[in-house]
């Protein structure tokens, strides 16, 4: 764990030295791993090898490496461009007969090889061709197409990402409703280590493959906390990818997500709902191809069942929690996305009122100690007047004006000034200004405190523990993302792991320069 | 094999009667009398495992029994005319202990949904039916019970018995129930219309179990006291599992709307994929669904419908497997739940046209059917005879059966071969046996004598 930790610590330092030096530039593609073929011509290998799980597990698995690289799991996410032409060329170093299949893709040609069941197959030793347009954007997979109930689940599974021809480094499909500032890519998986002695001890022949029982879960080929761990890391050199999703209050996060194994996984997007967009590569739209995602579905679960990709749009602005996320002063203009509680004026608010008391209607979504940002006008918001003050809540419905005068900014529509609330007038409260309240832990708790930096929410940086400090630069607030099936979140019966991650959502204030994704792409001829 | 086959066909040849007989609007009541009874079913790994199925013994007209008198697992599918508000199923139960007919979906007067309870040893009411049911069978006396749905709306459904349900359905009693909007449509949409339909209905089998019920080894204070250790061995498509020579499902024509029903009745929630094709998912446990959902694979939760409706563009074979990869008949790979969808292009039989000439083959099966099959040939060098068979059906069904296969014709001398390739990646098929018969109409004349299944 402490080795873990230096690394989660030299990636961060990383992230943190590229910030220095790409400034605000963001990366092109992504925040996904994968591999780009500047001829769409790619080699997979498939291949055994081993890959490591948290609990100290070692499990033979079989593979598709790059070329002939280490087998890898899961295989190389294959980056493409809608209408790319590809060739993927699969060798098989394996003992047994081995295949790829491409769901979602028409018309994939196959030739070499022997004939098997879904596709042609690569004797061992042998090599197929599989062609196929890759005419639609979205997300997909691809697995062995060979006795699939065993070869999936020795680990010859991938992703694939199409772009669109429209904005493809912004938008997953061509329309704006797919529009995101960050992408990840969600590939679950699962494995029964059983099968995996029998396959390494030369007893294939013993498994049986319907009392297939998984005890270890993956995202991307890793269980926590090696979901945490750099991308590459020298501690696992046969699970290249690893799931950090990071993002800035309010940004557009798309969150790829696909079942690679057997079984279905709830992922629950844990902090705020989520859209889903698209399932199997195509928008949830009404008119295919024009009305975008209209048929959009709002969940904090999806089911990401078996071979199926689904594709959602995950925000999170901190709306309706009461606290203000964007580092607002009391003095800014009124923005569309500020959250308001909002009641009727029982008392006038003359001009010259500096300190004096109003009594409301009803208080009671107003918060009760600190004071706040309040905006009051009348007839229809936003009105022709209206006018931001500072009050702080006394007792019962009544408020206490704190801070009329210097910081009162009367606003003016048409020229009329705001100044003389009559008893009737509307008044709300906003979330602006507020910082989240951070309440530090005692020093003998920070017993891991790697991604801590003195304010673990997105409010106002306390003071840090000597010795801290760093690791959270940006006072992310931390949000795990996890499959709900509470069972998936062991690695072979030890607690916590398996099928989680976690999402760090960042502060918004301008002065400190968003992020870069900084995938690590190969790019292979 | 040889009985798939034929069955096909059959199923096929009752569907024309029906669509006749439901055009000519005689429609009232669709009666079946159907037989709860015990059979035996054979496992590609020679497992022979005893179940519980159903038999139609006869229907009132319009509605028609497929496979009369034979026991099936599913049962016989029961197919409500368009314009039949009314389902009756009278069931007679052979089996060693009360049955009885649910279908899920459907509403039944309240009434007659009156559970049946019994006394436990310790004096407590449990109820063991949800609704009335059909004695067993005592001495050479079956028992027997009624079923009436009322207002019977269009769509997918599964019925199955609702009695003892952990174990009945488990053992085989359940069978696919449908009914149509109109001819060709399936719901009160355009979207639902189709030229041709496939019905993908899933089932498992834990042998575990039906050994320990055939044995009288199941119950309180026996070896097996419940399902709770429920680990299926066999994954089945309408009845069967896949095994190597299964024959493909006819799917259409390219270009043509082909609906899938989807059904499951296995306790496993399943992913039925489609590879290399989209499919419109239209509705859900026989409701419309207001929008199309485009998907390649679909979430077939146990115990639910799901219709679909495919338009592929380009002939071939369509692997449809469970994506939950239940694709083994035992420890035994390349089985389970597979099916390839054959969907078949003329205009590919004609770009290949082998010289000299086509015939329509009007043949007759052994139960004097007429059949005919559109057969294009070459002469060859040797004593065979190579052959494309491009369309087959009944005489009143042109265009909806149809093959584009490489198939070859062999003649030793007295009957003629006709060997059918059943998958691209595959020699394996089903052969014909035709006896040529002398005619003196001008046409050609075989007589289907046997179906058997082989490889080249």
């Amino acid at each position: 764990m402490k080795n873990k930790n230096l690394f989660l610590k030299t990636r961060l330092l990383l992230m943190i030295l590229s910030l220095m030096v790409l400034g605000v530039s963001f990366s092109a593609e992504g925040a996904i791993d994968g591999v780009i073929s500047s001829s769409n011509h790619f080699t997979l290998t498939a291949k055994s090898g081993y890959i490591d799980t948290p609990e100290g597990g070692h499990l033979f698995t079989w593979g598709y490496a790059l070329n002939n690289a280490n087998m890898q799991y899961p295989g190389p996410t294959l980056l493409l461009k809608q209408n790319d032409v590809v060739t993927v060329t699969l060798k098989n170093e394996l003992t047994v007969p081995v295949s790829i299949v491409f769901p979602g893709q028409p018309d994939v040609a196959a030739t070499g090889g022997v004939p098997g069941l879904l596709t042609m197959e690569a004797p061992p030793g042998g090599t197929v061709d599989y062609m196929f347009t890759a005419s639609q954007p979205g997300t997909y997979t691809y697995y062995s197409g060979t006795m699939p109930e065993l070869q999936v689940e020795m680990g010859l599974v991938g992703a694939i990402i199409v772009r669109p021809s429209t904005n493809p480094s912004t938008q997953a499909y061509n329309h704006a409703s797919s529009a995101y500032d960050r992408e990840f890519l969600y590939l679950l998986t699962e494995m029964d280590p059983e099968i995996h002695r029998k396959v390494s001890e030369g007893r294939m022949n013993e498994v049986d493959t319907t009392t297939f029982f998984p005890v270890n879960w993956f995202i991307n080929g890793r269980s926590l906390p090696d979901t945490l761990l750099e991308a590459p890391s020298l501690l696992l050199p046969s699970q290249p990818y690893n799931i950090v999703p990071r993002m800035r209050v309010g940004e557009r996060v798309l969150v790829r997500m696909i079942g690679g194994g057997r079984d279905f996984h709830p992922l629950h997007l844990h902090g705020n709902h989520h859209k889903v967009i698209a399932r199997d590569a195509r928008l949830l739209e009404s008119t295919p191809g024009t009305s975008g995602a209209d048929l959009a579905e709002m969940l904090f679960s999806t089911t990401v069942a078996s071979g199926q990709t689904t594709d959602a749009i995950f925000t999170w602005t901190g709306e309706n929690l009461g606290w203000d996320l964007y580092g607002h002063s009391f003095a800014d203009p009124l923005v569309s996305n500020e959250t308001f509680a909002e009641t009727t004026l029982l008392s006038s608010l003359s001009s010259n009122a500096f300190s004096t008391s109003l009594t409301v209607a009803d208080a009671s979504g107003f918060p009760a100690t600190s004071s706040f940002r309040a905006i009051v006008w009348s007839g229809t918001f936003p009105g022709t007047t209206r006018e931001i003050v500072r009050l702080k809540r006394s007792f019962g419905n009544t408020f206490t004006i704190t801070g009329r005068g210097l910081e009162m900014i009367p606003l003016t529509q048409g020229n009329v000034e705001a100044s003389n609330w009559p008893s009737g007038s509307r008044i709300a409260y906003t979330d602006h200004g507020r910082p989240v309240p951070v309440k530090l832990p005692d020093q003998l708790d920070l017993t891991n405190g790697m991604f801590w930096s003195g304010s673990p929410f997105l409010g106002t940086a306390g003071p840090l523990p000597p010795g801290e400090g760093g690791f959270n630069p940006n006072s992310g607030f931390f949000f795990m993302w996890h499959s709900h099936s509470e069972k998936e979140l062991t690695n072979n019966n030890v607690f916590p792991g398996g099928l989680a991650s976690m999402m760090i959502v960042e502060h918004p204030d301008p002065l400190i320069a968003p992020f870069a994704d900084n995938p690590n792409i190969t790019v292979v001829p | 094999m040889r009985k798939r086959s034929a069955m096909n066909i059959m199923k096929r040849i009752l569907l024309m009667m029906l669509f006749t007989l439901a055009v000519s609007g005689m429609a009232s009541a669709a009666t079946f009398n159907l037989r709860a009874d015990v059979i035996t079913k054979a496992m590609p790994d020679g497992a022979v495992i005893t179940m519980w199925g159903f038999a139609c013994d006869s229907a009132t007209a319009p509605a028609v029994c497929p496979n009369q008198g034979v026991v099936t697992v599913p049962g016989p599918q029961l197919v409500v005319p368009s314009n039949d508000n009314t389902l009756t199923i009278n069931l007679t139960n052979n089996l060693s202990e009360p049955v009885s007919i649910i279908i899920p979906g459907q509403q039944q007067n309240v009434t007659a949904m009156t559970p049946v309870k019994f006394t436990d040893s310790q004096g407590r009411k449990r109820v063991m039916s949800f609704t009335n049911q059909a004695a067993a069978k005592t001495g050479s006396v079956s028992g027997t019970a009624a079923y009436t749905w009322n207002n019977v709306r269009p769509g997918s459904f599964i019925y199955q018995s609702g009695t003892h349900p952990a174990v009945q359905i488990q053992m085989g009693l359940y069978g696919a129930m449908k009914k149509d909007f109109a001819t060709g449509q399936a719901y009160n949409s355009s979207s639902s219309q189709y030229a041709n339909e496939v019905i993908l209905f899933y089932s498992e089998i834990d042998s575990a179990l039906h050994s320990a019920v055939a044995t009288g080894n199941y119950g309180p204070g026996k070896a097996v006291t419940s399902t709770t250790h429920y680990e299926p061995k066999y994954f089945l498509v309408n009845g069967e599992p896949f095994s190597a020579g299964k024959a493909p499902v006819l799917a259409g024509l390219p270009n043509q709307n082909t609906l899938i029903r989807f059904m499951n009745i296995g306790l496993s929630d399943l992913t039925p994929l489609l590879q290399g094709l989209y499919m419109n998912i239209i509705s859900e446990d026989g409701n419309l669904l207001r929008y199309p959902r485009n998907q390649y694979s679909v979430i077939l939760a146990a115990g639910k419908t799901i219709d679909a409706i495919i338009t592929p563009t380009k002939s071939g074979f369509y692997p449809v497997y469970d994506r939950r990869l239940k694709l083994a008949n035992g420890p035994s790979t390349g089985g389970g739940m597979l099916t390839y969808l054959n969907v078949n292009s003329p205009t590919n039989c004609t770009a290949n046209v082998l010289s000299n000439f086509s015939l329509d083959l009007p043949i007759v099966n052994v139960s004097g059917t007429n059949l005919f099959a559109d057969l294009q040939y070459v002469p060859g060098t040797t004593s065979d005879i190579m052959l494309k068979l491009t369309d087959y059906g009944t005489i009143t069904d042109s265009g909806s059966f149809s093959g584009c296969q490489a198939s070859t014709l062999t003649f030793d001398g007295s009957n003629f071969k006709l060997h059918v390739p059943l998958a691209r990646y595959s020699n394996s098929g089903f052969t014909l046996d035709l006896q040529y018969v002398p005619s003196t109409d001008g046409q050609i004349w075989f007589r289907l004598t046997s179906v058997s299944s082989a490889s080249l």
